[in-house]
């Protein structure tokens, strides 16, 4: 009997383990409404960082990468090489044309960079991961004092600390699969 | 200026319309003696009418817009295209010629008979409005088409279309209510009766697109001829003008007009001479026999400057080495950075020097006056500014980041400049979203986001370069980087 009643008791609490773990599961999984935005991982409406050739895609120390490939680009959007040098699809240098090197431009940090823009204080501030394009993406806010979002209406807490707000968003793509 | 003309000419085009055969029946369908029944329901529908031409209007031409914006249109060759066109339509109009292609399509009659006539109204006012649903009776529509595609800017699009849809729904608003009435039919009689009325109109639109043709080619950002080609590197004095042909020897272009080939590389020009380089020598001379009548001795040289007073010339990218003229004193290194910063390509008036330094921290327009040693900072920017040129008071450079390159003028006292020519970014941005996604609006100001920078071709790389300065015309580098990976370059004029 006892034995019967523990049976029937483990099979109950079974269930609702199934069931609650089921549920968290399904939250964790669940893309919710992450698909609906520009790219892929970001569910809010704050738009991207202004980001020299669109898509908003920053390397590990937060400076432009092109989204497509994840070469570095400086800040008028043309690719460079590890010394900031431009440089074609090919690696080759820019040159004018009698074959002199272009001058490197600068490459700014894309959150510094806003704040320059806009005339505002920046930070990168804290940032959540998400499974996009088969790696892990890291969502990344630049964040501002400023009570309004580079939308033009009032920003959102987002990942901010200390009372700052959600003034545009930028992503790190690593390498790590999921 | 452009946008006054191009509504102009969009509310012509509009009232134009009234005399298709869907402009003549809804009038009569309006009418309170029509299907409308009495005034006030005439009244009712003519305000829905109108209401549906301006969202017709607005559909059409803002979609234009927008999709020449999706295009990446606004650049100097669609806007080129654009004056072309509206030329085309004006003489078409100016002649009277009989519209092709022609849309011989009309509205359904019977929405009068099933639908009440206010929501009828609404519908056909809709239909008119679009412009390209029925009968066209004048070549700028078509013309307006062109326009808005090639400037590719949704806002101007939409007011086009709002004057569009005004412009067809006024005479058909006006005629209506008074259809019936002694004055009414008189107006319709004319209409229908007087051929040099539409004559008329025609060549009222021939005007506004004529207009539109000239405000879009003096549109100061985007007038700039090619000067000459290959060429790179100008520089210009008076009526002198010089420039490099790669691989090649540099050219002189007198006042004249007669262009001679210089023996040397890396012309200039200044004090009334030109100067070239041959070897580690710089040698300037008469521009009418290309005789030498001075000298400098400039190991390692690379583009330099004159004046009455100094020459300057750059060794490497790093070093500005200047002499006085009557040399009172050696050559010596006026401006040293270290790499990866550059310093450009020295531009002289009198004593006073104007170079750039670009690199990997920012960029600056330095004036150094060489007499007393004193350095100024005239332009300082995170956007790559380079290539300054000045005769002194005036002061020419390209200014170039992620948003597009510009042609600026200014004076070296005040930092107030204005664009002389703009040109797409040289790299090439992406759509700002992920594939199968879209743009934010939430938040923006009526549910628009920013316009997004203008978009290069595919494969080509325009970088703005090196630039000059005459009394007239702006000159600027133009590099173009293929797909195959090779340089070419034209000098580019632009009236100051």
């Amino acid at each position: 009997m006892s034995e019967s009643r523990r049976g029937f008791l483990a099979k109950v609490s079974g269930a609702l383990m199934a069931v609650t773990g089921a549920r968290a599961v399904g939250s964790l999984v669940a893309p919710g409404e992450a698909e609906a935005y520009h790219f892929c991982g970001h569910i809010y409406t704050t738009d991207s960082c202004p980001h020299p050739t669109g898509l908003p895609r920053i390397d590990s120390r937060g400076r432009p990468l092109r989204a497509r490939d994840g070469h570095r680009i400086d800040d008028l959007g043309r690719l460079v090489n590890v010394d900031g040098e431009p440089v074609d699809e090919d690696g080759t240098r820019l040159t004018d044309a009698e074959a002199e090197p272009l001058p490197a431009a600068s490459r700014t940090r894309l959150c510094d960079a806003v704040g320059e823009q806009f005339g505002i204080t920046t930070h990168t501030d804290g940032a959540w991961y998400r499974c996009c394009g088969g790696n892990v993406r890291k969502l990344v806010d630049c964040c501002s004092t400023n009570r309004r979002r580079i939308n033009g209406d009032r920003g959102l807490t987002g990942y901010c600390y200390r009372g700052r707000k959600v003034f545009c968003v930028m992503y790190f793509q690593t390498k790590v699969p999921c | 200026m452009l946008s006054a003309v191009l509504i102009a000419a969009a509310l012509a085009a509009g009232v134009t319309g009234a005399w298709s055969p869907c402009g003549f029946s809804m009038v009569e369908t309006l009418a309170p003696a029509g299907y409308a029944g009495r005034l006030r329901t005439t009244l009712v529908a003519c305000a829905t009418f109108t209401l549906g031409a301006l969202a017709g209007g607005v559909a059409t031409f803002g979609g234009l817009a927008l999709l020449g914006e999706a295009l990446g249109a606004g650049g100097a060759t669609a806007t080129a295209v654009a004056a072309v066109v509206a030329v085309a339509a004006a003489v078409g109009e100016a002649r009277g010629v009989r519209i092709a292609p022609q849309v011989r399509r009309q509205v359904p009659e019977s929405w009068r008979r099933v639908l009440p006539v206010p929501l009828a109204a609404g519908l056909y006012g809709v239909l008119l409005g679009l412009g390209f649903t029925t009968f066209i009776l004048t070549f700028a529509v078509w013309a307006l088409a062109a326009v808005s595609v090639a400037l590719g800017d949704p806002v101007l699009g939409a007011l086009i279309g709002l004057a569009f849809g005004a412009g067809r729904a006024l005479p058909v608003i006006a005629l209506a209510p008074v259809a019936e009435t002694d004055r009414g039919n008189a107006a319709h009689a004319a209409m229908a009766e007087r051929p040099s009325i539409l004559r008329g109109l025609r060549a009222a639109d021939a005007v506004a697109l004529a207009a539109c043709a000239l405000a879009i080619g003096a549109a100061p950002a985007e007038a700039a001829t090619i000067a000459v080609a290959p060429a790179t590197d100008p520089a210009a004095d008076g009526g002198l003008v010089v420039w490099q042909v790669s691989g090649e020897s540099g050219r002189l272009r007198r006042a004249d007009g007669t262009v001679a080939a210089l023996p040397g590389r890396d012309p200039v020009v200044g004090a009334g001479l030109v100067g070239w380089r041959d070897a580690g020598r710089l040698l300037l001379a008469a521009p009418s026999t290309l005789t030498p009548v001075d000298g400098f001795d400039a190991p390692g040289a690379g583009r330099f400057a004159f004046s009455a007073e100094w020459v300057v010339w750059r060794v490497g990218q790093t070093t500005l080495m200047a002499q006085p003229r009557n040399r009172s004193r050696p050559p010596h290194a006026v401006v040293r950075v270290s790499a990866p910063e550059q310093v450009g390509r020295p531009s002289l008036a009198g004593a006073r020097l104007i170079f750039h330094r670009a690199g990997r921290s920012g960029s600056q327009i330095v004036l150094l006056d060489l007499a007393s040693g004193a350095q100024r900072v005239l332009r300082r920017s995170n956007a790559q500014l380079l290539n300054p040129a000045t005769d002194g008071r005036a002061l020419l450079y390209v200014r170039s980041s992620a948003l597009g390159q510009e042609l600026r003028l200014g004076t070296l006292d005040a930092d107030a400049d204005r664009v002389l020519y703009r040109a797409a970014p040289t790299a090439r941005r992406d759509t700002g979203v992920e594939p199968g996604r879209a743009r934010h609006r939430a938040g923006y100001p009526g549910g628009r986001a920013p316009r997004l920078a203008p978009r290069p071709r595919d494969g080509i790389t325009d970088t703005l370069w090196s630039t000059a300065l005459s009394a007239e015309a702006a000159y600027v580098t133009r590099l173009r980087r293929g797909a195959g990976g090779a340089t070419s370059a034209v000098v580019l004029r632009v009236e100051r």
